[in-house]
């Protein structure tokens, strides 16, 4: 193996790494659906844990969920969980991990009178 | 909750010691359009018995009344069946509301829904109860009503 195929795969080598730890884009949650990486959640906010960082969504029908927040999870609509209020609308996509629904994206929906 | 709608109840009184005699003398008929989008539940059930007072008071000065109560935004979410879209603290007034807009549809009176305030809150337009209308968008329902000379009261 000469010096320019070793070049190549180092340098294809390199880019699997960078792609392979790019972190999950907002275009990568699929609308109103979930998948084997997320799961898909819309609901009413009904309760805001200041002290656990979690909120509970409630769907328009069955019990509420409760969702954990964290640094990493990508808001819109809100600049921080302290933009979290009751009876909002939101849209969820979590992850179970360690016990817990850790929020990778939420969208707090626009409140609009139409 | 009972406590809630104490400080928002309109007081007896208000409807018996004045009169709208002025507004009303020489008129047979009132057209009226009820736009309702207020989505506090405490006060989306008081806006429900204003607009019975208000017709009962029309009728009850001799008029006939022809009215549409228009529901959009988060008013939508109180006028579906059973206790979906709402939380466990607010099926109290969603039950009553319910009740109302059963009334009022009795009464003769339209309901309709908006479906865009259907699809932004994610509501399914078959979860609406029996007596609403859903149309396809409430802003057009109300320029054509006012068109025809309904007057718009709006409740937001």
């Amino acid at each position: 193996m000469n010096t320019k195929h070793i070049l190549k795969l180092l340098l294809l080598a390199t880019l699997l790494i960078i792609f392979s730890t790019v972190p999950v884009t907002a275009d990568e949650f699929p609308e109103d659906q979930s998948n084997p990486d997320m799961i898909y959640l819309r609901g009413l906010v009904s309760k805001v844990s200041t002290d656990d960082m979690q909120i509970s969504v409630k769907p328009p029908t069955g019990k509420s969920v409760r969702i954990s927040i964290d640094p990493d999870t990508i808001l819109e609509g809100v600049d921080n969980f302290g933009g979290f209020e009751k009876e909002q609308q939101v849209k969820v996509w979590y992850k179970e991990e360690n016990g817990l629904n850790r929020a990778l994206k939420i969208i707090k929906m626009m409140e609009l009178g139409c | 909750m009972s406590v809630t709608l104490g400080l928002f109840a309109i007081p007896a009184q208000a409807q018996t010691k004045f009169e709208n005699t002025h507004s009303l003398e020489g008129l047979k008929e009132a057209r009226v359009y009820f736009d309702v989008s207020v989505k506090d539940d405490d006060l989306l059930a008081v806006r429900m018995e204003l607009i019975d007072r208000t017709v009962t008071q029309i009728e009850q000065a001799g008029l006939k009344v022809t009215g549409v109560i228009g529901i959009r935004g988060g008013a939508s979410r109180f006028i579906t069946t059973g206790d979906s879209y709402v939380l466990a603290e607010e099926l109290d007034n969603k039950r009553k509301i319910q009740q109302w807009v059963k009334r009022f549809a009795d009464w003769g009176l339209l309901v309709e829904q908006c479906a865009i305030a259907a699809e932004i809150f994610d509501i399914q337009t078959t979860d609406f109860l029996p007596e609403v209308t859903v149309v396809g968008n409430g802003y057009i329902s109300l320029v054509g009503y006012q068109a025809k000379g309904y007057s718009v009261v709006p409740m937001d």
